[in-house]
């Protein structure tokens, strides 16, 4: 479904012509109020009048991502669109770009990451998850959301194979990433491609470390993973 | 130039200001605005400078602002929903006979109304007790940790901490199981002593804070980490001039709440070095008033809070002393504890 330009105040696009925005009520004496932009306050305006109703409409869709463009961590306006998003049975393929798209702007929000696995569990095709948080970890090789979802697609999918070897690729591009250091305790203690308890996973693992902690004595990440 | 000091005058400046109207940038916060209005409140409760601030007619507006951020059963009755949501953003509350979907309180917020409430002067009698107790029943998850509302997918150890204060400020713990609590702390300590969001998780600072505290006021500390030399060496390695909240970072302003305020926890905050960390703090404390983040970063309220309960915990004159697992100052927890004897 086309929709007008969203350069165009809702007010004055025709699909919302039927719409009664709500303004927010906040009161005599309100404490911290926020200081919205106009683009802002209007699009919270309808959200308030169609997210009563619940809605499950496209324009409702599309007026969830106007919302979070603006605001990431509006959890009500996720919550609202993964409904709008099963009810409607969009290609959710098309929601995992638009959510690359997100994630390159917004790779800090909590929201974004666990509606992700929400998409991933209906589609129950991990496919092109770890090229994409690879993409986003080049950016930010801390993120430790992106860590985190990784975490779950590895357990959820038993993706094991490989794992190890990007961990190392990651090592051998800063040796001071503590959460790659972390994802390789994950990896050797709860993974299914090594045995953890046993002695030559246990060697080897002191001797990787050892060697990284040669490199950089004072770097703390392979002392206490030795240690661990 | 004169060495950088403490600026208390332009911190109660600074809250008052972000009490009156926060800049548009914050809007990407409202969520969870009641989060925001709680920094400024705490802020200016360890300032000592809430009374000077409001009149007893603001003071008692703000009160019934908070009540009206009050998700009650009249309300909505999904389950997991009720508690205070973060301020007014998603829509009228009073309309049950169209339906109102999609309103629900979060712990995060329920956390910083109750607390909000007690810096004003409540005494919690208009809360919905039963009805947050019964939430609970139904956000905490099987592993022991908890979601902030019924449309989250977020189990993890920050929402736990927040539920335990409200535990704790409405004394009835009777929606909340604490072993399996334990349990889930406990499987969020790693390898190198630290604690996670989530087991398996890297270990976070803020995250030390939230299971320190939890266990101190569900009265586990004792028990609930075994190996507390191992907790205290990951604290205490977290200082470098300030502190950082993960491995190999850099210093941050409000890891020196989130961190220090567990060393105060565990009863161990003469371990760190309070010269060091002052010199740090002075440097991201604005001249506007408020602390950003790192030095060259401009305040938030977030930052300028921790900043500030930060300087509270290493002494400084004129500024309140806090309870740390619970994040609010003595006097106003024992007045709320008077209020609600009589």
């Amino acid at each position: 479904m086309q929709f007008e330009s969203d350069d165009l105040p809702l007010s004055q696009r025709a699909e919302w012509k039927d719409v009664t925005p709500i303004p927010q009520d906040d009161g005599l004496h309100p404490i911290a109020p926020i200081s919205y932009t106009k683009e802002y306050s209007e699009v919270m305006d309808y959200f308030r009048a169609i997210s009563r109703q619940k809605e499950l409409s496209p324009r409702a869709l599309q007026l969830t991502e106007e919302i979070i463009w603006i605001n990431p961590g509006h959890y009500t306006a996720w919550a609202y669109r993964l409904d709008i998003l099963k009810h409607l049975n969009v290609d959710l393929r098309t929601e995992l770009t638009f959510l690359d798209e997100f994630a390159e702007e917004n790779p800090k929000t909590y929201q974004l990451w666990h509606h992700r696995r929400e998409i991933i569990k209906l589609l129950d095709d991990p496919s092109g998850e770890m090229a994409v948080i690879a993409k986003i970890l080049q950016e930010d090789s801390k993120n430790f959301h992106a860590w985190s979802y990784r975490q779950w697609i590895l357990t959820r999918f038993q993706l094991w194979e490989g794992e190890l070897t990007y961990i190392e690729l990651m090592l051998d591009q800063d040796v001071r990433n503590n959460s790659a250091w972390n994802q390789r305790y994950f990896v050797v203690t709860r993974g299914n491609t090594v045995t953890p308890d046993s002695g030559a996973t246990l060697q080897r693992e002191i001797d990787y470390s050892l060697a990284k902690i040669r490199l950089a004595p004072n770097n703390e990440s392979p002392w206490v993973y030795c240690r661990g | 130039m004169d060495p950088p000091t403490f600026l208390p005058k332009k911190h109660i400046a600074y809250f008052q200001r972000c009490l009156t109207l926060l800049p548009h940038p914050y809007q990407s916060e409202e969520s969870v605005r009641l989060s925001l209005a709680f920094f400024c409140l705490g802020g200016l409760d360890v300032l000592g400078a809430l009374d000077a601030t409001l009149t007893d007619d603001q003071r008692q507006g703000h009160i019934d602002w908070v009540y009206a951020q009050q998700v009650t059963p009249a309300i909505t009755t999904v389950p997991g929903t009720h508690g205070f949501r973060g301020g007014p953003f998603d829509g009228p509350l009073d309309d049950r006979v169209n339906g109102v979907n999609y309103v629900t309180a979060n712990l995060a917020t329920t956390y910083s109304a109750l607390l909000s409430l007690v810096i004003l002067g409540d005494d919690l009698a208009r809360v919905d007790r039963k009805a947050i107790v019964r939430s609970m029943t139904y956000l905490q998850q099987p592993n022991g940790g908890i979601v902030p509302h019924p449309y989250s997918a977020e189990c993890d150890i920050r929402f736990l901490y927040c539920a335990c204060v409200i535990c704790h400020l409405l004394d009835d713990w009777s929606g909340f199981d604490s072993d399996r609590a334990v349990e889930f702390i406990r499987r969020c300590q790693n390898y190198d002593g630290g604690i996670a969001t989530s087991p398996g998780e890297e270990s976070h600072g803020g995250m030390m804070l939230c299971a320190t505290a939890s266990l101190k006021l569900m009265g586990r500390l004792a028990d609930g980490l075994p190996d507390r030399v191992a907790v205290l060496r990951w604290c205490i390695d977290r200082q470098n001039q300030g502190f950082h909240g993960r491995i190999n970072k850099t210093d941050d302003t409000c890891y020196s709440f989130w961190v220090g305020a567990a060393l105060k926890v565990l009863g161990h905050y003469d371990l760190i070095d309070d010269n060091r960390q002052r010199e740090f703090l002075l440097t991201t404390q604005r001249h506007i008033g408020g602390f950003g983040k790192a030095p060259t970063e401009y305040p938030d309220v977030l930052h300028s809070y921790m900043g500030l309960v930060a300087f509270s915990m290493m002494g400084e004159s004129g500024l309140a002393e806090i309870i740390p697992e619970l994040n609010i100052s003595k006097e106003s927890y024992q007045k709320f504890l008077v209020k609600r004897c009589v």
